[in-house]
């Protein structure tokens, strides 16, 4: 093996757990000084980290969030059963319009984007290209907890990034112009 | 004691100590992950909460194809990522962040405080990408494998991200 690779099996194998070097590793280090400069300066940037290896919840802390969680578990209103109507088509519009803007979006990062990066979430043999609204709804709105009004805060971020792919979503927005969103908008017609 | 996989479904079936017991088992991993990039307790614990009520709203989607942490991690980093981005990271860092820092320990001196407080910096000056990846994988040992399918970049732009961030920190951190 040669320094480059070496070095770039040090780098993978540095870890908070410390690096296990196989012996052929081993064997060039003893013999190349540049590799061991850059294993012993990993070494120590692993001492510079240490502190940050154990962060834990305290125990008061740990009850808070269990406490906190079931408050907020048990409060998770049902908000879809008292919406009225208006206000929900209003949502559904909303929804329409964000759904248009991943579909014009999604063409633009096909090239990026492989389904086999697809986490868990519904849809995921879905081609978003053919999606009718009544396929893509569900991506914004969640059974328990409208996400719509929070949608470019980012909370229904997590719904996207499970069909165009993890830290796309934020490139999505930012790349489509107010134009083509206008466009979207008036030429998406949908049946509620 | 259930397995994961047999108290998410008991979760998913309504079963709330079902998921308080998978809350128990992930939440140090969770809050640690955000802690490191937020450099707040009180901030960390909220994101925290948040993390698993996401999860707790969403678990019905949860097809198990990756592990449950593996999961949780990506609801936590795009939390923080938004959070970030709101704060438009200048307040990331507290003030008063020798004090909120760490409940855990409070023997520890001044020099000590100091150096973790640069360790933070230089972790939060990261790119979140660089960020994610560097904690997930330096700390949480997860694979470059999980850590694309987390951030939805190629294993390879994963090992480069990691690659980076190495670079960088040692750079701030020499």
């Amino acid at each position: 093996m040669n320094c480059r690779q070496i070095q770039e099996i040090l780098q993978e194998h540095f870890l908070a757990t410390g690096m296990e070097l196989a012996p052929e590793v081993k064997m060039h280090l003893e013999s190349c000084a540049e590799c061991r400069s850059f294993h012993e300066e990993l070494t120590a940037l692993g001492c510079r980290l240490a502190p940050m290896a154990e962060i834990s919840l305290t125990a008061e802390e740990s009850a808070r969030l269990e406490s906190s969680l079931q408050e907020a578990i048990a409060s998770s209103p049902h908000k879809r059963a008292s919406v009225d109507l208006k206000r929900k088509r209003a949502r559904i519009r909303l929804a329409t319009s964000i759904a248009a803007v991943v579909l014009l979006a999604a063409a633009s990062v096909t090239i990026d984007w492989s389904p086999d990066q697809v986490m868990q979430y519904p849809l995921d043999d879905l081609d978003f290209r053919g999606a009718t609204i009544e396929d893509i709804a569900p991506l914004f709105v969640n059974g328990e907890n409208d996400l719509l009004p929070t949608v470019f805060e980012g909370e229904s971020a997590f719904y996207l990034t499970q069909q165009v792919g993890p830290g796309q979503v934020d490139d999505i927005f930012e790349n489509v112009t107010s134009e083509e969103l206008d466009w979207l908008m008036k030429n998406l017609s949908v049946e509620i | 004691m259930l397995d994961e996989p047999g108290l998410i479904e008991q979760a998913i079936a309504g079963d709330k100590d079902a998921f308080a017991e998978l809350v128990r088992q992930n939440q140090n991993r969770i809050f640690g992950f955000i802690m490191r990039m937020v450099a707040d307790r009180e901030t960390a614990l909220d994101l925290t909460q948040e993390t698993f009520l996401a999860a707790y709203q969403n678990l019905a989607g949860f097809r198990q194809e990756s592990s449950f942490s593996t999961w949780l991690f990506q609801i936590a980093a795009n939390k923080t990522k938004n959070l970030i981005k709101k704060a438009h990271r200048e307040t990331a860092l507290p003030d008063d962040f020798e004090q909120a820092d760490d409940g855990n320990r409070p023997d520890r001196g001044f020099e000590q405080r100091q150096q973790e407080k640069l360790l933070h910096e230089a972790m939060t000056s990261l790119p979140h990408k660089q960020q994610v990846t560097f904690s997930l994988r330096y700390y949480d040992q997860l694979k470059f494998e999980e850590i694309a399918r987390i951030l939805g970049v190629s294993v390879s732009a994963a090992k480069t991200n990691f690659a980076e961030a190495v670079k960088k920190l040692k750079k701030r951190l020499a």
